[in-house]
């Protein structure tokens, strides 16, 4: 029985109706949410939680008149909404709300980023949210599994994201939808956990979770990743699984590094890009944003703001940031990213023009000094 | 229930930022979001289709986010149906909780080219190329989902659900 069928108390393949423990939204989903609830509902009937992440704090009229609308609904429901703490994934795990809590739903497609604390986490559309907030239960089909057993240790150039760029090119031709990934022997801290089952998703599995014990029965498919012989990975536009090693774009000039997201925006992380840009002067536009206002207090507290503000980044207000092409860091016509985020679709950071090229923090920040795509090995 | 319309036929993995680019979420009006759709993969689409016609694509439709604009955006330009190999899960489920009609139909994939008309037989799963002169069968829904579109959708369904 995988971790999955366990939680969800049955078997791959059937649709199961069940009570959803947490379930949570932001501000980029709740306005369809608020108008699917008021089509059927009266009271909301589950745990639930707001975040303002995605476009936070408002740009403009429309976006203000939006959020305004949001915290009058959750006023109206005794629902709270956290404001401008960061983002939603990241604070739900800050917060501790997943504890006692087995299913999770998210209004949101990174919400699988809690399977790192060994929850059933799954990101849903406006309408099946609504109902849960209504209901306080929704169905669910139980996926089938397959088994990530990582070995060994990576070298000190190798984060999360190239294990997941990794996974990404072994799935590529393997059909991961309506699947899920379940990983084992997990060496990484917290702050890393969080991006493998954040960025997971990018192999179109409907989640991702780390469990503690492998025990082989019941997975459709198993995979043993050899940490040890990882380099850093790229994917090139436009698409995450469009993964190559680093040294095949080196040279790639840039114009903006983002780093930061739900993906890579944890103290671990940014803190790594810190010391790499230490007493350096960035060459292009450099944005950081910090996952949560903790992560950014604490990196005041412990100089890693200094850093990279005396390298010339900006650092943004926690939140989703450049990552979705709506706020702050959109990029123009033409232009060529590199970013730590998990999406590089057409037109995901803004001008359909542009180019995104995914990395990890360390090849970003290495990148940034150098103005165009570089591989830290050999650099530093 | 039937369609009828126009085939235009696109690849694998169309993702939820080419079908409503983010830059226009900031309304959920689905008039609005329909002037924008799938503008980042054929900006000409919402000025050359007709109402009725109808998007065939590859595997893995709708992939990324979880924005239910993005179904919205395709019922509100008119579209009356999308078949794909495979559809993503959250646009899976979005679709058939707002009423977008989808098939996964991987034969009839392989064989319709843009501009063959199509017809489409929802109580059936029949899908019949005018232009070719071909039938098709979409995979038959899990039963599930079958009590859910029966129902209307979603809110009807919970609407059940809450008079029980």
């Amino acid at each position: 029985m995988t971790l999955i069928e366990e939680i969800l108390g049955g078997k791959s393949g059937e649709s199961v109706v069940r009570r959803v423990d947490l379930v949570y939204a932001h501000d980029g989903t709740m306005p369809l949410i608020i108008e699917a609830f008021n089509k059927v509902f009266a009271t909301v009937r589950a745990r639930a939680y707001i975040f303002f992440d995605h476009v936070y704090p408002a740009p403009t009229v429309k976006i203000a008149n939006l959020q305004k609308e949001i915290r009058d609904f959750a006023k109206r429901h005794r629902i709270p909404v956290i404001e401008g703490q960061g983002i939603s994934h990241q604070l739900v795990v800050e917060m501790g709300l997943t504890e006692n809590s087995k299913i999770v739903v998210g209004a949101d497609s990174h919400t699988p980023t809690l399977g790192a604390l060994g929850v059933f986490a799954v990101g849903m559309g406006a309408t099946d949210v609504a109902v849960i907030l209504g209901l306080g239960k929704t169905w669910f089909r139980i996926p089938e599994s397959v088994g990530v057993i990582l070995e060994g240790n990576p070298s000190r150039y190798v984060m999360a994201t190239d294990v997941i760029l990794h996974l990404l090119s072994l799935l590529k031709d393997y059909d991961m939808n309506y699947r899920a990934v379940e990983f084992f022997n997990v060496p990484f801290s917290l702050d890393e956990r969080l991006t493998l089952t954040n960025f997971v998703v990018e192999a179109n599995a409907k989640t991702g979770i780390i469990g503690e014990e492998y025990t082989g029965d019941g997975y459709v498919k198993e995979l043993e990743i050899e940490l040890n012989s990882l380099n850093p990975l790229v994917a090139k536009p436009h698409n995450p699984a469009n993964v190559v090693p680093v040294e095949e774009v080196e040279g790639t000039k840039i114009d903006q590094v983002f780093i930061g997201s739900c993906t890579n925006g944890r103290f671990e992380q940014i803190s790594k890009a810190a010391e790499i840009l230490e007493g350096e002067k960035v060459a292009v536009r450099t944005i950081v944003g910090p996952a949560s206002m903790n992560v950014y207090k604490r990196m005041i507290e412990e100089g890693v703001a200094r850093k990279l503000i005396e390298a010339g980044a900006v650092i943004l207000p926690p939140g989703c940031g450049p990552c979705l092409g709506r706020h702050m860091g959109v990029v123009g016509d033409g232009e060529i990213v590199l970013s730590t985020t998990n999406r590089n679709f057409r037109g995901r950071m803004g001008s359909p023009n542009a180019q995104i090229y995914l990395s990890n923090p360390i090849t970003a920040a290495v990148s940034a000094l150098y103005g165009e795509i570089t591989n830290p090995e050999g650099a530093i | 229930m039937k369609a009828r319309g126009r085939a235009w036929k696109y690849g694998d993995n169309i993702d939820t930022d080419v079908i409503i680019p983010a830059r226009y979420l900031n309304t959920s009006d689905p008039k609005e979001l329909a002037q924008h759709v799938l503008e980042d993969l054929d900006p000409e689409f919402r000025y050359k289709m007709k109402p009725g016609d109808i998007i065939v694509a590859g595997e893995n439709f709708g992939c990324g986010s979880s924005r239910e604009h993005a179904p919205l955006a395709i019922k509100a330009a008119g579209v009356s149906a999308v078949i794909a190999k495979s559809f993503a899960r959250i646009f899976y489920r979005n679709a058939i909780n707002i009423g977008l009609p989808i098939l996964e139909a991987p034969e009839a994939v392989e064989r319709i080219e843009t501009g063959d008309e199509i017809e489409i037989d929802f109580s059936t799963g029949e899908i019949r190329n005018l232009t070719k002169g071909e039938v098709y069968h979409a995979n038959p829904f899990p039963e599930f989902i079958m009590e859910i579109i029966k129902a209307g959708g979603l809110v009807e369904w919970a609407k059940r659900r809450l008079a029980k």
